[in-house]
């Protein structure tokens, strides 16, 4: 059969019913009349004739439903007849089907958020390289008698560990925070949609390689770049570049001012790329050095002031991250 | 099947087919040339015999389509396909090769 007679056929078992149906009916009519006549040519009498041919043709809804069978419309009949079952049964009961929808509703709504929030932190993991040698390095400082866990360090106790680990690990900060005004670090750009202030972060220049991305455009910092007199570099987020400078590679080298200095934009992150936070739209090096004391701190601020940077140690080969973590934690700075 | 002789199972197709590819005829008459020829010692029941031939149409092997028969009444006749046809060359030879074999067995022990 050509396949569009056979469309033809599927077509007419799914939506000829009607005709399907009255054929049916015809062609086996039309049997039983032969066979009538049959008899009656054989010398029956009218009654007898019809009884004797209704006898042999069966059960005349039984062939039907074979019939129907061979066509493959019984499944299509059988799953209309259940719909509209249950269509009936659930008008005729509007609050009970309500509150079923309902409940099915939030179930699914809850399981597929639960799943999509346990996906996201637990089973994928950090979109780094080697991100199961990557440490965020929580340190204890003595309030009073307690210790109080910390998630930042001070300056001395980076640079001291740093020197520590050596090639061991490499060991970076980072730090949300403008060094002046101790406010989120932020930039205010004059871009292609006029004038739009961007969040940024601090980090170690040696963070970028161990993150194990590639600038989509520039390059990242280099490590001397995080020494004061060369920390005016800046680079940006792929997404602040596409909307604020409409993606054009030669806004490299573009100064932009931050803090009222200006800063040289060295490269672009790919897109995708997001450190600390989402909200980070441009990074700048850290520099671990003491931070210039505004002219009159509160005494509160001046911890805050000298714990800038929480860290991030990565082990190199060789050396599991625990053992690492044993050689360093019982260090005291001098 | 009557109470003569039941079909060998799977063998009701291929009689369909091989009437049918003389000429088209309706059911009835399918019916009634297989008595014939057979001279009485098969009957097919129109159980069967409708059943058989809207799954015959199905495969694609028989067409249907209503004409007038010689007494001026309008009856649904099936014809064979060229798929028919090809099918017909195949059951024609899985039957000698059955029927063969059946007889091999039957005579030898």
């Amino acid at each position: 059969m050509r396949w569009t007679d056979r469309l033809a056929l599927a077509r007419r078992s799914m939506f000829g019913r009607e005709r399907v149906e009255s054929e049916l009916d015809a062609e086996l009519q039309f049997h039983l009349d032969q066979q009538i006549e049959e008899h009656m040519a054989a010398g029956m009498d009218a009654n007898e004739a019809r009884s004797q041919a209704r006898r042999s043709l069966g059960s005349v809804i039984q062939v039907k439903e074979e019939c129907r069978d061979s066509l493959g419309l019984t499944l299509v009949d059988d799953l209309r007849q259940d719909v509209r079952y249950a269509l009936r049964t659930m008008t005729r009961n509007p609050s009970f089907t309500a509150a079923a929808v309902l409940t099915l509703a939030i179930g699914i709504g809850a399981t597929t958020t639960v799943f999509s929030v346990v996906d996201a932190i637990l089973m994928r993991p950090l979109p780094y390289k080697d991100s199961d040698r990557i440490v965020r390095i929580v340190s204890h400082r003595m309030d009073g008698s307690k210790p109080v866990r910390t998630w930042t360090m001070a300056w001395p106790y980076f640079i001291g560990l740093r020197e520590r680990a050596q090639t061991l690990a490499a060991i970076g900060g980072y730090d949300s925070f403008s060094n002046l005004t101790r406010q989120r670090l932020a930039m205010k750009i004059e871009g292609e949609q006029g004038a739009a202030e961007l969040l940024g972060t601090r980090m170690s220049p040696v963070l970028f390689s161990m993150l194990g991305t590639q600038p989509t455009l520039g390059r990242f910092f280099e490590v001397p770049e995080e020494q004061p007199g060369r920390n005016r570099v800046i680079i940006l987020s792929y997404r602040a570049w596409r909307a604020h400078y409409g993606g054009d590679p030669s806004v490299l080298g573009r100064l932009l001012t931050l803090d009222g200095r200006g800063h040289s934009l060295v490269g672009v992150m790919p897109a995708g790329f997001e450190f600390p936070d989402r909200q980070t739209d441009f990074w700048i090096p850290l520099t671990p050095a003491p931070v210039p004391l505004p002219s009159a701190p509160r005494p509160s601020e001046i911890l805050d002031l000298l714990e800038w940077a929480v860290l991030l140690g990565v082990s190199t080969r060789g050396l599991g991250v625990s053992n690492f973590l044993a050689a360093i934690t019982t260090w005291e700075p001098r | 099947m009557g109470k003569r002789s039941d079909l060998v199972h799977g063998t009701l197709d291929l009689l369909i087919l091989k009437i049918l590819s003389l000429e088209p005829k309706h059911g009835w008459a399918i019916a009634k040339r297989i008595q014939q020829i057979s001279k009485e010692d098969l009957q097919v029941q129109q159980g069967s015999l409708y059943p058989a031939l809207y799954r015959l149409e199905h495969q694609g092997w028989i067409k249907a389509n209503w004409r007038a028969t010689d007494t001026g009444r309008q009856a649904k006749f099936y014809a064979l396909t060229a798929a028919g046809r090809r099918q017909l060359e195949t059951e024609l030879s899985n039957w000698n090769r059955l029927s063969n074999a059946i007889n091999l067995i039957v005579r030898t022990t």
